[in-house]
């Protein structure tokens, strides 16, 4: 008779065992990248988080973008840099000329009217576009009668930024996109009129164009660049593979985009930290960017190597200018000499960061201004300008107050946090530690990041921890300290918001570096904020590994990896 | 009987309504707004975003009131929700309360926008923007008198609302009948027409995805449930059969050592032993595996079982030892009673009267357990599925409720609630299985 104990842990053993299986074995010429988080969307219009928009790059291609090389911005659909001529004191042509030997994934070549549609695909009401905003200075389309390869743009002056987003669209193919022809005969104009939105045509492209197919299924999403999706498995992996016979492949010498080397690039996601480094130091994976600092000094530095990059962003403590205490310039100041910037750098981001006392990245504001000492750390000198400007402990308690509206009010201020962000929360901590030397007091408040976005924007917090990305445009200040920008400070300068506003037309670079000089003074006199560090992003790979790194986002060009053979 | 199970069924109808208004109205009460916190993360300017923040509220069907009727102050008017900013919400209410006419606030507003589009005059308007009571707007105006010139009838409309007495307007309530053109209507309806995945994130349909994660979740939580019931059961009758034995103590030992380590720890523990490569390699390292078309059967069972071997054991060893100790102990008592010792004495072995007359006394508190744990088969392990990267429906969960994607939250929690109704229901109809003595008194009641 057949015992059913033993026969189940029998079963359950041989189970046990049939399981014994390690890793399936790499494909061949795979290079494996860790990400930490899932690409939601990969239709270039539509899509806004980093990954995604880092994958569609190497499935789609613009007219311009920044190379990771030069880290200047190059022609890559675009035959050369377009010319620009001035039309009046605010409109601009800009001409352009496609590469002939560009071609959709489809082998047809791309015209000038498919960089058209890929502009009214932007610029359509009801597409679910992030970027539509950034395209609508472009006024009008003109194709050259004579050339399919050439057009004009006639756009509004943007200043700087202009050239950059005069191509910075992706490009896509109308006959995969757009199969029923709704944007065929449609004009710029008629996108952007206000019953644009009441137009039965555009509205049926829209509601096709935002599906799921275009988003996530393979067969729709086709571009011209060097990678063909190959598989998308939701939260384990995304798999590109080089197109053969490529159009792009003999341009390699001219930028990064055309340096497509990898045969296959397989994204790996794994959210958790430690997973990710056991899988790395298996070899599970040849690229990282996400890994833990500490853990990945346990790393075998034989087999591995890292390299860091600037990140194009500067973080900064921010004081809302109009809320209590703070609308008074010595408190502020005082802040600003209780903060142990290059303490908090070492001991809070490992060094990772190079400090900036302005709101430019940091290798920005060192080539432009090498002073470093406006923010000097002296808790005393804070105490002292205090003391200076009418406070004083009455109540011998070691928090400083000031008679104010008939009663006596305690220097006591609130710092801010997105909850989940230990390094913003370690700053509060130190600040809190020497803002008690001189003699304020600092509560430490946290809240979920979406409330802490809601408060910071209605000026509801009093000091509060942010970081502002930035691009490699030349510098514009005007979303962060202008009136009618973000201006999370509640800060009002009319020679300030003058001078953002110059900055940002001023072509020259000599008259635009004084500028910024004049504008960055006045901010350091007036302190709405305390600017800390551009921070530095760590990238760990194997030892054979072969890439181009960058100050361009995400950092590296992973098309561009080679694995040399041991 | 029958009777009975149906109305207990009927039930689930208004319990889930009452669930779904519940869900809803906490949603609403939640400090931030889901469209207004993904337009905040781009990088437009603000006037953009407020434009982003409409078109997609109208989209959504946001802009509309909440519920099917409400009630507010007279001061308060019907439309305020289409203002987006909150915080400028709070300031012309609290104006409005302060002055007892929406009416004049209204107007002053609208003055306010009007001179937000002088780029001379915009710090006055953002400074206006922020003040909530007629006290701080004495203040400012007392302050800003010399700028009159950019916008007397600005200076004008303040100095009214200054003078305004305070109306019982404020005091009164008002009833308002919104209808289908709500909030609340526009959800549940969706939930019948096939809009009830549609994602505030990304405004796509993600029921498939919900699909995807909802089975790696609901296989491996109802493997690991049958796992621990198939190894507890036989342990805790062998277990209860000769208390104080080797095996017994063996059994409580293990299982309960295992059961006071964190999944968390044994993840990683066991992720370090058997799949870094540093001690042994038996098993990957994360994810559910690769397969394709031309695999065979076997083949993609070992794949998918090496995968998910680590994680199971994960899932299962805390139960085991809960469902373990509550049988022995359940089956101790029943061993004490004097039908056990009748049925014995009648000739049948101690193993036989356990398996034939006591075991199913002793699952009374099992089936609590099962019944009330049914709705974990979908809830998953957060922990566990980051750790060995599974695309379940906990890292789902927890992404939608970072990102307030209340859609799919709500469609998570409502899956949550019918299966905790239907947990009990079946739970009931185990007992009544089980126990006669429950039979009847239902069938008195």
């Amino acid at each position: 008779m057949c015992k059913p104990f033993p026969t189940f842990f029998s079963a359950l053993l041989f189970c046990f065992l049939f399981a014994c299986q390690p890793d399936n074995k790499k494909p061949s010429k795979s290079i494996r990248i860790h990400q930490v988080a899932e690409a939601k969307d990969l239709n270039p219009v539509t899509c806004r988080d980093e990954f995604s928009n880092y994958l569609s790059i190497q499935i789609f291609q613009p007219l311009l973008a920044f190379d990771f090389e030069s880290e200047e911005i190059v022609p890559v659909l675009a035959e050369e840099l377009p010319s620009i001529e001035k039309l009046d004191s605010n409109r601009l042509a800009i001409q352009y000329q496609i590469r002939p030997e560009a071609k959709f994934a489809s082998g047809r070549q791309i015209l000038a009217q498919d960089v058209f549609f890929a502009l009214k695909a932007h610029l359509c009401p009801g597409v679910n576009s992030y970027s539509t905003q950034f395209f609508r200075f472009i006024k009008a389309f003109k194709i050259d009668p004579n050339n399919a390869l050439s057009f004009t743009l006639v756009c509004e002056n943007m200043g700087n930024a202009t050239l950059y987003y005069s191509g910075a669209f992706q490009l896509l193919d109308p006959e995969v996109y757009d199969p029923n022809h709704y944007l065929e005969n449609c004009s710029l104009a008629s996108l952007t009129a206000a019953e644009a939105s009441a137009d039965s045509n555009l509205m049926a492209f829209s509601k096709a164009f935002n599906a799921v197919k275009y988003s996530k299924e393979i067969a729709h999403i086709q571009g011209s660049g060097p990678y063909e999706l190959k598989a998308w498995e939701e939260g384990q992996k995304v798999s590109l593979a080089k197109k053969a016979d490529w159009w792009g492949n003999k341009f390699q010498n001219e930028n990064s985009y055309f340096k497509a080397f990898a045969q296959q690039l397989e994204y790996r996601i794994i959210s958790d930290e430690n997973t990710a480094f056991l899988a790395f130091q298996k070899g599970a994976l040849e690229f990282s960017a996400h890994l833990g600092l500490q853990q990945a000094q346990k790393l075998d530095q034989a087999a591995f190597q890292s390299v860091r990059q600037e990140e194009s962003n500067f973080q900064y403590l921010g004081f809302n200018v109009k809320a209590n205490s703070l609308k008074h310039n010595e408190v502020r100041r005082a802040l600003m000499h209780c903060l142990p910037r290059e303490l908090i750098l070492e001991k809070v981001f490992h060094q990772l960061g190079s400090l900036t006392s302005a709101p430019l990245r940091a290798s920005e504001y060192q080539a432009l201004f090498p002073d470093t000492t406006i923010y000097q750390f002296n808790p005393k000198k804070a105490k002292a300008l205090l003391l200076s400007n009418g406070w004083e402990d009455s109540n011998e308690n070691g928090i400083l107050d000031r008679k104010a509206e008939g009663t006596r009010q305690e220097l006591s201020l609130k710092y801010a946090y997105n909850s989940g962000n230990e390094k913003r929360k370690a700053v509060g901590l130190i600040l809190k530690q020497e803002a008690l030397k001189a003699g304020i007091e600092i509560e430490i408040e946290t809240f979920d990041w979406s409330t802490y976005l809601n408060k910071m924007r209605n000026g509801e917090l009093e000091i509060f921890y942010n970081s502002t990305s930035t691009n490699l445009l030349p510098a514009d200040l005007s979303q962060l300290i202008r009136t009618n920008g973000q201006n999370y400070f509640n800060y009002y300068h009319p020679k300030v918001d003058s001078l953002v506003q110059a900055i940002r037309y001023e072509e020259r670079s000599k008259p635009r570096e004084k500028m910024l000089l004049e504008c960055i003074e006045q901010i350091h006199e007036d302190m709405p904020a305390v600017f800390l560090f551009s921070t530095q992003k760590r990238m760990w790979f194997k030892h054979n590994l072969d890439g181009i790194y960058s100050a361009v986002r995400p950092h590296y060009w992973a098309p561009a990896f080679q694995l040399e053979q041991p | 009987m029958m009777a009975y199970f149906v109305r207990r069924l009927l039930w689930f109808i208004p319990s889930l309504v009452g669930i779904s208004v519940l869900l809803f109205f906490l949603a609403q009460a939640g400090s931030s707004d889901p469209v207004v916190s993904k337009w905040e993360k781009t990088d437009l300017n603000p006037q953009q975003k407020i434009a982003k923040i409409k078109e997609d509220k109208q989209k959504l069907g946001l802009d509309l009131p909440s519920f099917y009727f409400s009630f507010h102050r007279q001061t308060v008017p019907d439309t305020l929700h289409r203002i987006y900013n909150s915080k400028l919400q709070d300031n012309l209410t609290s104006l409005a309360y302060e002055v007892g006419s929406w009416e004049a606030v209204h107007h002053y507003y609208a003055q306010i926008k009007k001179l937000h589009r002088n780029p001379k005059a915009a710090h006055l308007a953002e400074e206006l923007l922020q003040l909530k009571s007629k006290k701080e707007l004495t203040a400012w105006l007392a302050l800003h008198e010399n700028e009159r010139s950019k916008s007397p009838e600005l200076f004008e409309r303040i100095k009214k609302l200054l003078a305004m007495e305070v109306k019982s307007a404020r005091y009164r309530l008002s009833f308002q009948w919104n209808g289908t053109a709500s909030q609340y209507h526009q959800w549940l309806s969706g939930l019948f027409f096939n809009q009830w995945d549609r994602s505030i994130l990304s405004g796509q349909k993600e029921g498939k995805r919900l699909y995807k994660a909802l089975q790696w979740t609901f296989c491996l939580s109802l493997l690991s449930m049958l796992l621990a019931l198939l190894i507890a059961i036989p342990c805790g009758i062998q277990a209860a059969l000769n208390p104080a034995s080797l095996f017994d103590r063996i059994c409580s030992t293990l299982f309960f050592g295992f059961y006071s380590i964190p999944n968390f720890w044994m993840a990683t523990l066991l992720l370090i032993l058997f799949a870094s490569g540093s001690f042994l390699n038996w098993f990957p390292l994360y994810g559910v595996g690769e397969i394709n078309a031309s695999m065979s059967l076997g083949e993609l069972l070992q794949i998918r079982l090496s995968h998910l071997a680590l994680p199971l054991f994960c899932w299962t060893y805390g139960s085991l030892a809960y469902f373990f100790r509550q049988l022995r102990s359940a089956l101790l008592i029943e061993r004490q009673e004097n039908y056990f010792i009748a049925a014995q004495a009648k000739g049948l072995s101690e193993r036989m009267a356990l398996w034939k007359h006591a075991f199913r006394n002793a699952l009374l508190p099992l089936i609590s357990i099962i019944g009330g744990a049914l709705p974990a088969l979908i809830s998953g392990s957060i922990i566990i599925e980051s750790i060995f990267n599974l695309p379940g429906l906990g890292r789902l969960s927890v992404e939608a409720f970072l990102a307030r994607d209340y859609p799919l939250i709500f469609t998570i929690v409502l899956l949550g609630a019918i299966l905790t109704l239907l947990g009990t229901f079946l739970a009931d109809l185990a007992y009544h299985w089980a126990d006669p003595r429950i039979r009847m008194q239902k069938q008195k009641a």
